[in-house]
């Protein structure tokens, strides 16, 4: 092996190593709930799962090297790509321990989903789980919304080069403070003032509903969790529908829209910028994609009688199109009613809602609300010119955060990853067609998983196929980091195969 | 001759009730999800254990039920609820019930839940508090991961100290 790429190696071990010790310090968490709980299996379960946590964690970074003048753009893109999937496959032990989980492939899944704030599950009887094993759950989501990475950035490097790298490598590019830690610090300040605000309010609620205080407050701090990081994890396998209320329901979409935000708008709003919230090019987009989505869902499912009155009508499809569109999924229907109610215009309706999703640096998947306004900006920028005299120039400009000016670079990129993001979408809907889904199924399921929503309409089971399972995993694992540090992860893979077989022969 | 007249006829009627309640139609709940248009309006009985909370609302309750197929929402008079004795969760096995009401796909009055407008629900089991025996196996496995753990942690500290003053 030549010198470079055993220093290549070494220098991802390093990174992974810490970040894999970041996360298993999480795992205390689960523990010491059941402890409190006096859950005596799950706690031996997480004490297991911690020991292996730390031992991987020491191995590699025993092995590595952390070397700060060797470290490069490469290195932080593989190390958030990669430590998604060194840390699925770890923090599916707890999972395949607690016996709910039929396979080790079903419990990666899970862990995958909670991760990229999906919300799909393959859980086995989720009404009877642990305090300890649904604490996880919830968790798993809400670390991996605020970016696994960014934890890691937040407590535990330091110092050295790399840090902005791997950052921008987990799908995050807005720099709140000058200082990407001290950014990573700030994400991390604003979604905890916000779990306690949260946590607090439902559990309130829940106890007017008529649950126990203990329930009350521990589903309170769950949902908040799920609904902050636009996961969608819930509890109970009703999901939203438990609990029978729409008080509940009205507090949870408060917190997932604002979960949806990007963490910038959320820093200016903070600091006294509080006309950012209408100004900002997210915001408008979202508004406007979410009343044609929503008008067109409500026409379809009109024309089809399948709501008797308007409250309920508004209630359900209102709730189920914001849940989609920042790609929450939270749920307050069962998921066969989408196939069998919906009908096929008001499942393409929530599908596109899906696919454009929520603010890019936040916890929302899809396009991005941005991208979506760039590129529209773009379109009417260029009719524009085409209609104008030759020598007129037009400077087009957008507000976000700032006013900025819309180059070409930022269309072009924009253009780029919604691009990928078809692909993925396509590549989604062929898998499901090819395991012998309909359409209308592979679609929503695709949409769903490309978005990182997590409504399901029914695809997402343990009978689906391992290859299907497979291929859901990658995409939800590519579709939120989106692409570029996966691209990464593959060209350097692709590179240790050519100068391992260059020397071979 | 009046009041017989009235309590014969109340009898008659609670009879006739018994009956036609009784005559529903056994559902799993999974078909009443997947058939909900076949079923709406109908009077259906399911069987499945209580599960997570029962939520009292005044004179009404929210309980949810599930069986093998699915688990719906059943709203149902809070003095028919106040039989449950346990509801299903991790350290218990909730009562087993039998309840009869309409299957209501949109149900106007509760915002359009798909859920079932209870009207008598019958204790079949009783439920139990469960216990989750620990695995010998799983303990003692923890017991040297925990040692490895701490083997490994001294290894690398002494090798960073060592390191430190090279």
């Amino acid at each position: 092996m030549s010198e470079e790429k055993y220093s290549n190696l070494r220098i991802v071990s390093y990174y992974l190593g810490k970040i894999v010790i970041g996360v298993a310090f999480l795992l205390l968490i689960p523990l010491f709930t059941g402890v409190i709980f006096q859950e005596w299996a799950a706690v031996i379960d997480f004490l297991i799962s911690f020991c292996i946590f730390v031992i991987a964690g020491i191995l590699m970074e025993i092995y590595g090297r952390h070397d700060y003048e060797k470290f490069r753009w490469t290195h932080g893109l593989v190390i958030s790509s990669l430590s998604w999937i060194v840390l699925m496959v770890l923090s599916a032990i707890p999972y395949i321990l607690s016996g709910h989980f039929l396979s080790f492939l079903d419990a990666m899944f899970d862990v995958m989903s909670g991760f990229t704030t999906t919300g799909l599950g393959l859980i086995q009887d989720l009404d009877h789980v642990s305090h300890s094993l649904n604490m996880w759950r919830h968790v798993v989501t809400f670390v991996g919304g605020q970016g696994i990475v960014v934890l890691a950035l937040s407590f535990l490097i330091t110092k050295g080069g790399g840090s902005f790298q791997m950052y921008v490598g987990e799908a995050k590019d807005e720099k709140l403070l000058p200082n990407v830690t001290d950014t990573a610090k700030a994400i991390w300040k604003i979604s905890l003032i916000y779990l306690f605000i949260g946590t607090l309010i439902l559990g309130l609620i829940g106890i007017v509903i008529g649950m126990s205080p203990t329930r009350s407050f521990l589903h309170g701090l769950w949902i908040f969790m799920a609904g902050w990081s636009t996961g969608g994890f819930a509890p109970q396998s009703q999901n939203l529908l438990y609990y029978h209320s729409a008080l509940y329901e009205l507090v949870a979409i408060v917190f997932f829209t604002i979960g949806s935000f990007n963490f910038a708008l959320h820093h200016a709003i903070w600091t006294g910028k509080r006309r950012e919230i209408i100004k900002n090019i997210e915001i408008i987009s979202f508004i406007i994609t979410l009343l044609i989505t929503f008008s067109i869902a409500t026409q379809a499912l009109m024309q089809q009688g399948i709501y008797a009155t308007q409250i309920s009508m508004f209630r359900k499809v209102f709730f189920q199109m914001i849940s989609a569109h920042t790609t929450t999924g939270f749920m307050t229907v069962y998921v066969r009613q989408f196939l069998y109610d919906w009908g096929s215009i008001g499942v393409i309706a929530i599908s596109i809602a899906m696919l454009i999703g929520g603010s890019a640096s936040s916890t929302a998947g899809g396009f991005k609300g941005i991208r979506i306004g760039v590129l529209w900006k773009a379109l009417i920028s260029h009719m524009r010119k085409v209609m104008s005299p030759e020598n007129r120039v037009f400077v087009e400009k957008y507000h976000f955060v700032r006013k900025n000016v819309l180059t070409d670079d930022i269309i072009k990129t924009a253009l780029l990853i919604v691009i990928c993001y078809m692909i993925t979408f396509t590549v989604g809907i062929l898998a499901g067609l090819f395991s012998g889904y309909s359409l209308v199924e592979a679609i929503f399921e695709s949409a769903s998983i490309t978005g990182n929503v997590g409504l399901s309409i029914g695809v997402t089971s343990t009978s689906m196929p391992d290859g299907l399972k497979i291929t859901y995993i990658i995409m939800m694992w590519i579709a939120r980091l989106e692409f570029i540090s996966v691209f990464a992860l593959f060209g350097l893979l692709i590179d240790g195969v050519r100068r391992t077989w260059a020397n071979l022969v | 001759m009046g009041k017989l007249s009235i309590m014969f006829t109340a009898i008659l009627i609670c009879l006739l009730a018994r009956s036609v309640l009784a005559h529903a139609s056994t559902v799993p709940i999974g078909d009443l999800i997947e058939k909900s248009i076949e079923y709406d309006n109908n009077l259906v009985e399911v069987t499945g254990e209580v599960i997570g909370d029962v939520m009292f609302r005044g004179n009404m309750a929210w309980v949810n039920i599930g069986d093998r197929t699915g688990v719906i929402g059943v709203w149902i008079s809070s003095k028919q609820a106040e039989k449950i004795r346990f509801a299903g969760d991790y350290q218990h096995q909730g009562d087993t019930v039998k309840v009869t009401g309409i299957f209501k796909r949109d149900n106007e009055k509760q915002g359009g839940d798909l859920s079932i407008e209870g009207k008598m629900l019958e204790t079949i089991k009783f439920g139990k508090a469960v216990h989750h025996s620990i695995s010998y196996m799983k303990l003692g496995s923890g017991v040297i991961l925990s040692f490895m753990a701490l083997l490994l942690y001294g290894l690398k500290k002494k090798v960073k100290i060592k390191s430190y003053f090279k």
